[in-house]
This record gives C-alpha cells, structure tokens and sequence, in this order.
C-alpha cells in the first residue's frame, strides 16, 4: 500500500512513517494542501492521512480537490487526523469530502485498524469497478450482435409477406425477437398460404427456430402441397433440429383460388373461429394435432379440416399470448373476454378484440408475443412487390438436353418419371405446367412400358374387372422382365417458338399406333394418349411404334425470382 | 403414400383419396363402391388431398360411374385443386361429372 501522509509537522509526517512502514506500506509525505494534491497527481496513492490546519492550503480544500479528482470509481480513502475535536469541525472534515476522521492524540492500533478497514473497501470498489466494466462491455458486445441478428430475422421474414387484401393481422413480439412467426405466400394456384406459428418461449431461443421456417415455406409452397403435408415437413425438420424441450404449435391454412374454402391444419394454437358475416362465432376449429417437432415422422398425422366460406365469412386464429395478456392486477385476459368481441351485430371482430386488448393490459408490460390473424374470403389477389417477381416476356432460357437410360432394375423398382419430373419441374420455363408436362411424361411411359415393354392390350380393360386384371397382369410382368430399356430423352428447342421435346424409345416389340382412339367415349380406357395429343403440337410414332417423339409447347412470357 | 378412406353418413357416400390417385389404389377404390350397384345413395369422390391424377385415374372413376349404373347417378367431384382440374378439364371430365 501506498500511503500519503500529509502534515505541515515534519515530526508528525516522522512518527507516521516510522509507524506504518513497521507494517509494510510504503510512503510519501507533503507538507500542505497543495504538495498533497501534487503527489496524488504524481504517485499511485492507495490512502491519504489528512492533517486539517496548514499553511498554503488547508486539508479540507485539499480533499475537496482530490475527491474532485477521483473519477471512474477509482475510491481513494482520505483519514483526517485532526487536534480538532469539536463536532462542527469533525462534520466539516466529512463534508469536505473525507471518509473519516481520527483525533489526536490516536491510539496506534485504532489507527491500524481503520487503515486496514478502508483499504478492504477500497479493494471492493476496485472489483465492483471491474465488474461494472466488463458488463458494459459485454453489454456492448450483445446490443451489437443483437442488431445483426435483428436486422438478418427482419430479412427473413418480411421477404414472406406478401401483399393481399385476404390477409389481416396483428403481430407484437415482447422483445425485439419474435417466438411467434406469421408467413404468407400464394399457391400455385391463385390460393394464399399462411402459417402462425408459435416456438415455446420468446426472444432469441423461441425465434431461432423461425429462420429455417421461413426459408423453406416458400419452397414448400411452390410445390402445392396441403396444408397437412406441409405440417409433416416442418414436423420433419424441426424435431431433427430442436431440443426435446422445444417445440412449435402452429396453424396452417390454405385460402382457395376463389377465396370460397379453407384448408385447416391446426397443432397446439388455441382454437381457431370461423367468423359469420354477422361478426359471430359460426364455428370453432380445434387443434387436433401435437405442435410441430414432437411427433415422430411415422406417426404424424397429415390429415386436415376442409372448410368452406360464404362472402362476408372468415377465419380468425391466435397465439395463445392474447388469452394471457396480463393487466396490471395480474388478470388474464382469457378466452372469456375475447369470445365477447364476437357476436351478432359485431362489424369487426378482428378489431374489436385489438381494441379489447389494448384496453384491458392499460400498458402492463406484455409477457410473450402477441399474434392475431385474419383470413377473408373472397378471390385471393396477391400484390407481387416490385422487388419480387419480374415479369420477363421473352426469357431466354439456355438450351439444355437431358438423357436417362433406364434398365430392367429401375422399372421394376419405382416410378422414374416422378424423377425425371422433380428436374424438370424446376426449370424456369416448364414450372408453370408442370403438372401437365408430369401428365404428359407419365402417358409416354405408360405406353412405352405397357404396350411396347410388356405387350399388355387395351382390350382386357373393356370390362371392369378387365380392369383390374389389366394392371393385375401389369405388375406381374414387370416381374418378370429380364431385358428390356426405356430411354427417356428431353430437350428444350428454341426455334420460331418454343418447345419442350421428349422422346421415349423402348426396346419392345413395338404396337399398332395407328388406332388413336377418340377420347370421348365412354370406355375407360385409350384415354391417356389422346391427352397427350390434346396437348402437344406434334406426336410422332416411328421405329414401329417403339419410338415416340412428342413437342410440347412452352410459353417464353415468365415471372422471375 | 397413397390412401383411400370411406366415409358413409346416410344417405352420401364419400370417399377420399389422399397421395397420388393412380392405378396403385385401383383395388381400395373399387371395393368403397362396388357392393353399391343400384343403391340410390349419392356418390362424393373428394381430392382435397390427392396430389396427382394420371389416365388411369380417369378410367377409374369412369369404371365407378360405370358400375353404379344409370346415367343420371349422381357422383360429385369435390374439392379438386385446379392443377388437377387442368387435367379433367383436358380429359372433358368437367362434361361427364359433377364438380364442385
């Protein structure tokens, strides 16, 4: 310890030092007020023993000054040794700025004592110093790494709302991350997805889960799946990412085309109302299922609730943090409160409850994230942002060509169109008629497979149970196949217009193409290839009918990503 | 991954398909209406959650319509998602059932 004494008594500055250098501290001396506040400057002082009255400046203005100097939490004790002992003149010593005081004569080891005392304190507030440093620091660190994360989730999840009257909703997370998640994105087919979803707890551990939600929802959309298909997909991928104890109750809903039906998929998320045109409750739409990531995958259960919807009607649906929004007084808000924003008569329930809400919580602090949502019926129009998707009328794809050769092992084993389909599926080009150009592939290979491989005819499916026997037969040939190849062949053709060629040769015996039957008769079967005539510009047989070369036409007028 | 179910609530009949609708359902569909023959029970194919229809799908629900007899027997297709829909209407099944 350093210890700066300070006397003007060059005999009291002596005994001092003679005193506590016994004791292992080391000193330094001024004379006055002045050399005091000069030697703190200048030395690394632990404690300062104060003597009151001296000439040039006096130990009260000394201290006032020094304590002046102590900033940054760096406490540096100030001990008057004063012959003064009225209580005016001890109270002055304090209210300069010392931290106490001893009268003269002192005893030795009381002095010891109290020196040893404010060092401990002193060593205190060095460490709540350092702690206080380190936690602005860390603090620091965090609010930083916060901003990042909030700007990349606000990234991720603005990019899925799209623009559609059909779509009302409320979303208040109660931190700046949100454990509730709202996506919407329109189907394939004119409809709207939207999914609420609800990750257990809130802030940063609910809403990671958010980001691999959001990121593939459009790809899942795209692919038109049902709602319940898309529940087993986050199923899939969020019980092989979250903790045991994490887990997501969620509602998925498609909204038709038309805006007339809903499909409902509900896991967990309290019920859901189908709301009248008369603003009351016509139906209640329970969860059926467990919450996303806690069912195994073979026990999931894709089944959903179809329901349809009049003009005026919609469906309202919610986290739970609207039933526990809490007052003031505690109270929750409950599900009793919220059923009484509907109701005959009720213009606008979705508001209604908003307004309900906002006056029942009177500014208490909100506990988890608020979500409501409104579907409406009525025919889905969807406002694509102009960042989104760009209209390109003469896309000019590149020329590409793709050949698969396949053996007796691959036909027995499964459908390879469904392959061949997930590639072409996802050219930009084919995408809007996949499932036409699916259809198409699937004739082809029918009818390659069937009546060029395994000389099955048509005629056995004349009756019904012909029918039966047909694909009876089917299956036991293909069993029995031992040499036998179907090449698939597609290209894209740009020439005065654009096409999508495919070509299918099969090592078969070949067949009587030319009886095309019409496909208006009642006859359940020759149906498939007159599909394929309706929809490509040229079907052409040769090879005897092992070859088949078909030109679908592809428009270039393409919506790009 | 397919799937067919039967549903029966008095007087309607009604079965759905959920996966692909192809000729690997062939025997379950036809055993939901084949001791049905007659009956005057109305008939509801529903495709909420079929995913893919091919010819043969066509030719089966022609063998239903086939086998429940009389021409005005009323089978309706419903919940046909419009991808699918293409598909029928290509076929003209839009002329031959009742959709809705």
């Amino acid at each position: 310890m350093k210890v700066l004494v300070v006397d003007d008594q060059a005999t009291n500055r002596a005994i001092l030092t003679w005193l506590l250098e016994d004791d292992g501290h080391e000193i330094c001396e001024a004379q006055d007020g002045q050399e005091a506040i000069d030697a703190y400057q200048k030395e690394d002082v632990d404690i300062v023993l104060m003597d009151v009255m001296m000439p040039v400046m006096d130990g009260l203005e000394a201290t006032k000054r020094i304590k002046a100097l102590q900033v940054d939490g760096n406490y540096v004790p100030i001990i008057f040794l004063t012959a003064l002992d009225d209580d005016k003149a001890l109270s002055q010593c304090l209210e300069s700025g010392g931290d106490d005081f001893l009268s003269k004569p002192y005893n030795d080891a009381v002095l010891k004592a109290k020196i040893a005392a404010h060092m401990r304190i002193r060593e205190l507030t060095q460490v709540i110093t350092q702690k206080n440093q380190q936690l602005i620091e860390h603090n620091n660190r965090w609010q930083r790494e916060q901003n990042i994360v909030a700007h990349i989730f606000n990234k991720a999840l603005e990019h899925n709302l799209s623009q559609c009257e059909s779509l009302r909703s409320h979303i208040a997370p109660a931190s700046t991350f949100n454990g509730d998640i709202l996506l919407s994105a329109p189907s394939p087919s004119g409809g709207l997805y939207v999914f609420l979803g609800d990750f257990t707890g809130h802030g940063l551990g609910a809403s990671i889960g958010t980001l691999p939600i959001a990121h593939s929802f459009d790809q899942l959309a795209l692919r038109h799946l049902s709602v319940g298909e898309i529940a087993f997909e986050f199923n899939k991928m969020l019980s092989s990412m979250l903790p045991d104890y994490m887990f997501c109750c969620a509602t998925i809903l498609e909204l038709n085309s038309l805006g007339d039906s809903v499909q409902v998929w509900m896991g967990g998320l309290p019920d859901a109302y189908l709301v009248g045109s008369d603003g009351a409750i016509k139906e209640t739409i329970c969860s059926r299922n467990m919450p996303l990531g806690v069912e195994h995958n073979e026990k999931f259960n894709k089944g959903f609730e179809v329901k349809q919807l009049n003009e005026g009607e919609s469906v309202v649906f919610f986290t739970d943090g609207i039933i526990e929004a809490e007052n003031p007084a505690e109270e929750f808000f409950e599900e009793e409160r919220l059923l009484k924003c509907f109701g005959a008569g009720v213009s606008d329930p979705f508001g209604q409850i908003l307004v309900q809400l906002e006056d029942f919580i009177q500014g208490a602090e909100q506990r988890d994230d608020i979500s409501l949502v409104e579907v409406k019926s009525g025919p889905v129009v969807i406002q694509t942002s102009k960042e989104g998707g760009q209209e390109l009328q003469d896309y000019e794809g590149i020329y590409w060509q793709m050949t698969c050769d396949l053996g007796v092992e691959d036909i027995q084993r499964s459908n390879p169109v469904e392959e061949v389909m997930s590639v072409l599926g996802a050219q930009t080009l084919l995408r809007p008629n996949k499932d036409v150009i699916g259809l198409l592939l699937a004739e082809l290979y029918s009818n390659a497979l069937e009546h060029g491989l395994l000389d099955l005819s048509s005629d056995i499916k004349r009756t019904e149970d012909g029918f039966a026997q047909y694909y009876q037969l089917r299956q036991e040939r293909i069993e029995a196949l031992s040499d036998a190849k179907i090449q698939i062949h597609c290209e894209l053709i740009f020439d005065q217009e654009t096409y999508l060629r495919i070509r299918l040769i099969d090592s078969g015996k070949g067949f009587e193409f030319e009886n095309i039957l019409d496909s208006d008769h009642e006859d359940s079967f020759g149906r498939g290839i007159s599909l394929v005539h309706k929809v490509c510009k040229r079907v052409e047989y040769s090879n005897g009918g092992c070859t088949v070369e078909v030109d679908f036409p592809v428009s270039r007028s393409v919506i790009l990503d | 991954m397919s799937n067919v179910s039967v549903n029966q609530q008095e007087s309607q009949l009604t079965v759905s398909i959920s996966g692909r609708f192809d000729f690997n359902i062939l025997q379950d569909f036809r055993d939901c209406y084949s001791d049905m023959a007659g009956s005057d029970m109305k008939f509801v194919v529903d495709l909420a959650q079929t995913e893919y229809i091919d010819s043969s799908a066509l030719g089966m629900l022609l063998n239903m319509k086939n086998h429940l007899g009389s021409e005005d027997c009323a089978i309706e297709i419903c919940n046909c998602q419009p991808n699918l829909m293409k598909i029928f209407t290509i076929a003209h099944f839009d002329k031959k059932f009742k959709f809705v």
